[in-house]
């Protein structure tokens, strides 16, 4: 099976024995599925939103998109969509991450990530099948697109299937 | 070369010597307090795209404790020091005078020897950036994490990340000698430091 890194601000796409990696913080990882052709797709966004300023630079490809769960969630969606042809009620979604890791730092981003994507989902009408999100330590997440299954591991803790 | 460029040449050039003067300090005073000889050095000073900076150590993912510093100041700048957990229970033996091997698991002396590492460390280098340099910078008391190393190193960089895709990294292994003990140290100055380190003459 062939290994897929998502690093920070960053998304990927594939299909079949492929199998997309990334780690979180209070970033969020957004897994986007199609069970019928078995393709599917990770999004690890670290902010909400892009404000004003930011979209000015969107134009001069000074910004990466996945860098904000808005509009990145929304580009993920289109390279699925683009690249194997599907529509948005061919999809399921599972949401992960958005630790407060720093106990002495008060931003609630993770929340705030968390609330973007389950608002994007709601909104694009993908049904979100599974959630992993808060507490205070890190998740290693693997999204096997052969099957469909989110293998998360909260530090500390076993596996899960998702 | 362009003007961009010869900027970039002596930002990496002026971090770098201040970085390796401020390590050398470090070495002293770390290898005083264990007693044994430690060796710090520069392994590269990089510019990385913030979505590929952390795959080398996604592939490597280890359990690690790391003391996080900001050293706030006229040139602000994040500090990491990251010890896998084994190599974490030996140095806490080197700091308490004890035989290699008597700590077993991590516990509050652990945590102390980390932070204590941290401090020392990151006061080394912002104190020979304030006395060569001339600029002010003060090292915040650190924050100790027990995590992934991929993670902590995601904590680390995420302010740098939300200002810049591309982030410049000062990559310094550390060596205990006879002991087996490998560390990583990063230094990583903020996008508002690059300015001010630039225009630093006379290294």
């Amino acid at each position: 099976m062939t290994e897929i890194v998502v690093g920070i601000a960053d998304m990927k796409i594939g299909q079949g024995e492929q199998l997309i990696k990334t780690s979180l913080g209070s970033c969020i990882a957004v897994c986007i599925y199609s069970r019928e052709i078995r393709a599917g797709g990770m999004i690890h966004f670290m902010l909400p939103k892009m404000d004003e300023t930011t979209v000015t630079k969107v134009d001069k490809g000074n910004i990466k998109i996945a860098k904000y769960g808005h509009p990145g969630i929304l580009e993920l969606i289109h390279q699925l969509q683009t690249k194997f042809k599907l529509k948005n009620n061919d999809l399921t979604a599972k949401i992960f991450g958005g630790a407060k890791m720093l106990k002495n730092v008060s931003s609630e981003i993770g929340l705030h990530n968390e609330k973007i994507a389950r608002e994007i989902l709601h909104n694009e009408k993908i049904k979100i099948l599974a959630t992993k999100t808060g507490g205070e330590k890190g998740y290693k997440i693997d999204f096997d697109l052969n099957s469909g299954i989110v293998y998360c591991q909260v530090f500390g803790d076993k596996v899960e299937q998702f | 070369m362009n003007d961009s460029e010869q900027s970039k040449n002596n930002l990496n050039k002026t971090v770098r010597i201040i970085t390796q003067m401020g390590l050398n300090m470090a070495s002293v005073l770390f290898s005083k307090l264990i007693k044994t000889d430690a060796n710090i050095y520069i392994d590269k000073i990089y510019n990385e795209d913030i979505s590929i900076v952390g795959n080398d150590i996604e592939t490597n993912n280890k359990e690690v404790i790391a003391a996080m510093v900001d050293l706030v100041g006229d040139a602000p700048m994040k500090f990491l020091f990251m010890v896998p957990l084994d190599d974490a229970l030996k140095i806490t033996d080197l700091i308490l005078g004890k035989k290699l091997g008597t700590t077993k698991n991590f516990d509050i002396y652990v945590e102390s020897s980390v932070q204590e590492i941290g401090n020392i460390m990151a006061s080394a280098i912002s104190n020979v950036f304030v006395t060569t340099c001339k600029i002010k910078l003060l090292p915040s008391p650190p924050v100790v994490v027990k995590n992934y190393s991929s993670i902590i190193f995601q904590e680390y960089t995420f302010d740098l990340a939300t200002e810049s895709n591309e982030i410049l990294i000062v990559e310094s292994h550390f060596d205990l000698s006879a002991t087996g003990i490998n560390c990583i140290l990063f230094l990583l100055p903020c996008l508002e430091s690059k300015k001010v380190l630039s225009s630093i003459e006379g290294l």
